[in-house]
């Protein structure tokens, strides 16, 4: 279970102070497919970072299974990302000199895998999102867009997280593929419990979720606002 | 694979940019382990110099010569030419100013010897030692033109000592000493001058119209060529020959102690009063020019020993700053993929690990390029060096200058033949340093690294 109460994030800048996100408040159940859609600049990705320990809030609490991330120390909230969160960023951000198979063995290594158990873990991975094993040794210039998508959601999978935060997962894919990648993450949420919030510009694909927010200038709209299919 | 393994794999990840690297980062390294080299090479000689000066006076430490009031230095401008028929006749000591010598407290030993440059007219033998152009180098060292160093007959009553006359050492190398208590015939005779006139042990030669036997060849110092083109003689037998019975040129007075030179030297004075010139031979090398022309070397060492540190120091912080430079690049670059590598959990300490190991594999690979460079220029950089910032002695001394005349080379002190090499101890302390240098290189890098936040991966392409 992840809860986020009034969530609020300043930045400072030389105009001022910029209000990210104001007041946002969400709360996520194991096995909850939600879309956060909204413009650029409107603050989705920085709830994001927010739900998944990568920024502090200004004001405003995230509480994960019981525990409130503020009172967590930085090893302790390192460990945590490692553990319990996983990660789907823009454009893959996979590390272009390591292989497919071993982009993934790095993250077990963050989460405290044991060496000898990541291979078989993440061919595992690998395998349930469809990479052939021949890709699994190629570094990610040498796959698609698809294929390298496959493998950050393989990366995200790794240590078994409870959450996994997908920023624009499809956003550099076209439509069949991102709609490959948008059923593969429903699978997580259905099949194996696993809370999935996806942002993204893209209503359509939003409108698969099963609940659906969108940001307006820092704000978490009234459900009315999302279209139909989006309402939670 | 660990921080350290991907941190070894990214060194190479741009194999351009790190062979371009590996490159300048290994010229500036050679540079330093050049100057290291150097700077050890030139240190030892330093050391090893100083020893020489050291030992040579502390050898001269004991003993005095005693001279015929005004007679001067040999083979300085007071030298002493005598022959039969010469006009002009050198005071000497006589057996009353012998006698008082011996009979003084702390005298242990007294040497006798008269020392008589050969005319060309009274001998068979012919010169060994001809100068042409410059002498020595040094600032004691001879005019220019072309010199024939006239053949030196030293008579003495024993061996020990005779290097004090300013004729460099006798070592018998072949036969025997003449026996010098007596009046025989025989001479020992200086390496240089037998091979000149082709003398061996037996053979014969004329000086002063009578035939005189070799009884021994002498090993002569390499430092005086005065000795090498020299002949001893027993002190009666020179005496003879030259018309000059009864008179000695020099007394070598050993003191038993260097504690009790000062008052000997005193007591020698006061004994001969004004007939004679006591001299320290201590004192008077430490006044001469060949120490001064030491002491100008082993400044100029110095200076380059100066230099080569500088120099090393400034090839290093280079070095430093070269990988400073090119981790802050890699950094900036990759802001985004150290992003995310903090997102998916690594810790601030894994990532600079990683980053560290990159800069350590990269000065590693360097330091290889720099060794070999090292080796196969460390010795012409080191001549370069001392060649264009050493000044003073380069050889010898020529004649001229008195006891201690010619250049620093007397002591062994010089500027030539430096050689340098790169010592296993050296290539430890070249590892040690090069890693010191990785580390101080990757640390700005590393803190820029320490201060990347994981959400600007969030942030948009």
């Amino acid at each position: 279970m992840l809860d986020a109460i009034a969530l609020r994030k300043e930045f400072k800048s030389a105009s001022g102070t910029v209000v990210a996100v104001a007041d946002a408040t969400l709360k996520l159940e194991p096995g909850a497919f939600v879309a956060i859609v909204g413009k650029s600049g409107s603050g989705k990705s920085t709830l994001l970072s927010l739900l998944g320990s990568l920024e502090t809030p200004t004001s405003g609490r995230v509480v994960a299974d019981g525990r409130e991330l503020a009172n967590l120390g930085t090893a302790e909230l390192t460990r945590y990302r490692a553990r319990h969160v996983g990660f789907v960023f823009q454009g893959y951000q996979l590390i272009p000199n390591l292989t497919a198979l071993e982009n993934v063995t790095l993250a077990m290594e963050f989460g405290g895998l044991p060496r000898r158990e990541r291979k078989k873990q993440a061919t595992m991975l690998l395998e349930w999102v469809g990479l052939e094993a021949d890709q699994r040794q190629r570094r990610p210039g040498r796959l698609s867009g698809g294929q390298q998508q496959r493998v950050a959601i393989a990366r995200a999978l790794a240590n078994k997280p409870k959450v996994i935060l997908a920023d624009e997962p499809t956003g550099n894919l076209d439509s069949a593929t991102g709609q490959l990648i948008i059923d593969l993450l429903r699978r997580l949420a259905k099949h194996y419990g696993i809370t999935v919030v996806v942002v993204t510009h893209d209503t359509k694909l939003a409108a698969q979720a099963d609940r659906g927010y969108e940001m307006r200038d820092g704000r978490l709209a009234p459900p009315s606002a999302v279209p139909a299919r989006v309402k939670p | 694979m660990s921080a350290i393994a991907r941190g070894a794999k990214n060194a190479l990840r741009n194999p351009g940019r790190a062979m371009a690297v590996v490159v300048i980062l290994g010229l500036s390294l050679a540079l330093a382990l050049s100057m290291a080299v150097a700077r050890q090479a030139v240190d030892e000689r330093i050391a090893s110099a100083k020893g020489n000066v050291d030992s040579v006076l502390a050898s001269l430490g004991n003993t005095l010569l005693v001279r015929p009031a005004g007679a001067g230095g040999f083979g300085g401008g007071g030298g002493i030419q005598v022959g039969r028929g010469g006009d002009a006749q050198q005071a000497t000591l006589d057996q009353g100013n012998l006698t008082a010598l011996s009979g003084l407290a702390h005298v242990a030993s007294v040497t006798e010897a008269l020392t008589v440059q050969v005319p060309t007219a009274q001998t068979s033998l012919k010169s060994a030692v001809n100068f042409t152009g410059r002498g020595g180098g040094g600032r004691g060292g001879g005019g220019g033109g072309t010199f024939t160093l006239p053949i030196t007959a030293i008579g003495a009553n024993d061996l020990a000592g005779l290097s004090n006359l300013g004729t460099g050492s006798f070592t018998v190398a072949s036969g025997s000493a003449p026996g010098l208590m007596g009046s025989a015939s025989e001479a020992l005779v200086g390496q240089e001058l037998a091979t000149k006139n082709g003398l061996i042990v037996g053979s014969t030669f004329t000086l002063y119209g009578a035939t005189v036997s070799v009884s021994g060849i002498a090993e002569t110092s390499t430092a005086n060529r005065f000795s090498a083109n020299s002949l001893v003689l027993p002190l009666a037998t020179l005496q003879g020959l030259a018309n000059r019975t009864g008179e000695v040129s020099t007394a070598i007075v050993r003191v038993d102690s260097v504690a009790n030179m000062a008052t000997t030297q005193a007591a020698v004075a006061s004994a001969l009063g004004s007939s004679a010139d006591v001299i320290n031979l201590q004192e008077q090398a430490s006044q001469s020019n060949a120490v001064a022309n030491a002491d100008s070397t082993l400044a100029s060492l110095a200076n380059v020993s100066g230099i080569a540190l500088t120099s090393l120091i400034g090839a290093l912080v280079a070095s430093a700053v070269i990988v400073l430079l090119t981790m802050y690049m890699v950094v900036r670059e990759r802001r985004r993929e150290i992003g995310v590598l903090k997102a998916l959990g690594s810790s601030n300490g894994k990532v600079v690990a990683q980053y560290t190991t990159e800069a350590v594999v990269l000065t590693g690979l360097s330091l290889v390029l720099g060794f070999a460079l090292a080796v196969l220029f460390g010795n012409t950089v080191t001549h370069a060096l001392v060649a264009s910032n050493a000044s003073g002695a380069g050889g010898g001394g020529g004649p001229g200058g008195g006891v201690f005349g010619g250049g620093g080379g007397l002591f062994g002190v010089s500027t030539q033949n430096i050689n340098a090499s790169l010592d296993p101890a050296l290539v430890l302390l070249g590892l040690g340093v090069a890693f010191i240098v990785a580390i101080l290189g990757s640390a700005v890098p590393a803190f820029a690294v320490a201060k990347v936040r994981p959400s600007e991966v969030l942030r948009g392409e």
